[in-house]
């Protein structure tokens, strides 16, 4: 059983005002990455990502790092779309080898 | 780029959040001359080649979203200038509603097909043979099209094996259903205000940001801030618009938060507009009076039906729009209110301020303006306690009409209960290069006895100018909340045939 990853995006205002909703798409759109990718580590995608929406992750307001998104814990403020996409591959990929 | 986040979404909405904190402060705002440094902070150029011109740049949206108009460029102005005298509770801008920042516009080239350097050079070339005007030769060996002779037919593009052949067109332009985007001297785009409907389609297409349109968002609040009874009628296309934690109930308790005394449904509107439009179409198409009927509640598809296919224009339903009757509903009960229009939409904010006809309406704002006004004022949805009020609100009919084909399919299902022998064929567009197609077939006599749904933003109001969430997730979450309705079909809410022809005529 593979270990899923966990994506928590945050969905408080300043957040959706930069887009943190277009970011949710964009992982949810990994989801149909599967057969375009050149080996067999993200086939199972799908059961891979699991998305959490969260208010003001880290409890605090913080429009100056809008959108704030954490996976596996690890936060990336200011976030956009292709770096946390990237991100969630890249453990996808390391999840599969180990 | 509806659904993706870039820059140019970030900076036009930071914009409307710091003329709303601007707005809520008091007296003196030429404090406006300090945003541009705010928004664009420090002394490196982020996106364009000098920091100056992005301030400026910033310096005329922020005007605009005060609803002042551009500065001219050859004239010293600051750009608070006029700010003091915009700072009233009313309706305050002047047309053109839409406006092209000058300098910011890339000057793109107009609509031309280019010969790329995927051109191999074949023994073939079919480029050469399929063009009309013999504008494509072989040059060097390779494919060369001759721009003063080209037609922009497009056939060499579709004929080369190796899409070596590409259009490229202005993004605005492409944007743009009735061909209102022209050029200035210099090559950049000029709006042609006698053929644009105010749809706001080009302002969201603007790679460069380079267009925007006024707000009132500044006026509103000094409406709410004054004690005005403002009161909110919310388009059917806002579930879903303001992130997932903003449930309908959420967004009703927000809008209370911030100064409105009631929030009504514009569907309610839609509901009464809905069985007037099934009446007409039973009362003049079967009988031979009209060929067909078109729906009127979308602004930006009327005014375009009419500017160019006057012949028609009686078959057009003249009914007012869902906005206009239910800001007359508003105002029979609360004389003195103020009535907000929120929308999707860039033309209802045209159409409010229309002189022949009483709209009702005091102030139009966008979805993305009012998310503005909830962070100026550190409203978090899920901090609040829902709001119930929706309920025994508008039904499933009136809900759809933000969803492309949802207004002819209201319309059907209202003429079905009212005449079940009549078979009704419909057809909608959506976009208004398609609207025309459908109106030149309808001109033709090709639609003959249907009821005609015209939308002009793709996807209908929930892919319109002023939205924030993309166009399935905002149709999805629409959906359900019209199924919470406790009636499906216009015609089963009894208090819909009390307030027929009431509020929807001129």
């Amino acid at each position: 059983m593979m270990k899923k990853i966990q994506v928590e995006v945050c969905v408080c205002t300043a957040c959706v005002m930069n887009g943190s909703v277009d970011i949710m798409e964009s992982v949810e759109s990994l989801r149909d990455l599967r057969d375009q990718m050149e080996d067999n580590s993200t086939r199972r995608s799908n059961e891979l990502i699991e998305i959490v929406t969260d208010k003001c992750l880290g409890g605090e307001p913080h429009s100056q790092k809008a959108p704030m998104v954490a996976i596996d814990g690890k936060v990336f403020p200011k976030a956009d779309a292709e770096s946390v996409m990237a991100h969630i591959i890249e453990c996808i990929k390391e999840n599969t080898e180990a | 780029m509806r659904g993706i986040t870039t820059p140019v979404t970030k900076i036009r909405r930071q914009i409307f959040t710091e003329i709303a904190r601007l707005a809520y402060q008091d007296g003196d705002y030429s404090s406006i001359e300090e945003l541009p440094y705010k928004i664009i902070p420090g002394e490196a150029a982020q996106y364009r080649d000098s920091v100056f011109i992005e301030r400026a740049i910033v310096g005329e949206r922020l005007r605009l979203a005060v609803g002042l108009p551009l500065r001219p460029v050859d004239q010293h102005a600051p750009v608070s200038q006029g700010i003091n005298d915009s700072a009233i509770a009313d309706m305050f801008y002047e047309p053109p509603l839409i406006n092209v920042i000058s300098f910011a516009c890339n000057a793109c080239k107009e609509t031309s097909y280019i010969v790329t350097d995927l051109c191999r050079s074949c023994l073939a070339h079919p480029c050469t043979a399929v063009c009309p005007v013999k504008a494509v030769s072989i040059e060097n060996g390779r494919s060369y099209i001759d721009n003063e002779k080209c037609v922009k037919c497009g056939r060499c593009a579709q004929a080369c094996p190796y899409t070596a052949i590409v259009k490229t067109e202005r993004p605005c332009a492409a944007a743009c259903g009735v061909n209102a985007i022209e050029s200035d001297e210099f090559g950049r785009a000029k709006i042609n205000y006698d053929k644009c409907v105010s749809c706001g389609q080009c302002l969201v297409s603007c790679p460069f940001s380079a267009i925007a349109d006024k707000s009132q968002i500044f006026q509103l609040i000094q409406a709410i801030k004054r004690g005005d009874e403002v009161i909110a009628e919310v388009a059917p296309a806002f579930v879903g618009q303001f992130g997932p934690l903003a449930s309908p109930e959420k967004v009703r308790a927000a809008l209370r938060k911030i100064g409105f005394e009631h929030i009504y449904e514009v569907a309610r509107g839609a509901d009464i507009g809905a069985v007037e439009e099934a009446e007409e179409y039973i009362k003049n198409v079967p009988t031979g009076k009209l060929p067909f009927l078109a729906t009127s509640c979308c602004p930006s598809w009327i005014m375009m039906a009419k500017q160019q296919f006057p012949e028609i224009a009686n078959c057009i339903s003249d009914s007012m729009t869902p906005m206009v009757a239910t800001a007359r509903i508003i105002k029979e009960s609360h004389p003195n209110a103020r009535v907000v229009f929120i929308g999707p939409c860039a033309s209802k904010k045209l159409e409010a301020m229309r002189a022949d006809i009483r709209s009702d309406v005091d102030f139009v704002i966008t979805f993305e303006e009012l998310m503005g006004i909830f962070q100026a004022n550190g409203i978090e949805f899920s901090d609040l306690q829902d709001d119930t009020g929706f309920n025994h609100g508008a039904t499933a009919s009136g809900r759809g009409y933000g969803i492309a084909g949802g207004v002819a399919k209201a319309v059907t299902d209202c003429i079905h209960e009212m005449a079940p022998e009549l078979n009704v064929p419909t057809d909608h567009a959506e976009g208004l290069v398609e609207c025309k197609k459908m109106l030149t077939l309808a001109k033709l006599g090709k639609r003959n006895g249907y009821l005609l749904e015209g939308m002009a933003c793709p996807g209908g109001c929930v892919g319109g100018a002023g939205t924030l969430t993309s166009i399935p997730k905002a149709v999805k979450a629409g959906q359900d909340f019209a199924s919470q309705s406790s009636f499906k079909v216009s015609t089963q809410d009894e208090s819909v045939f009390q307030k027929l022809g009431k509020y929807t005529k001129k």
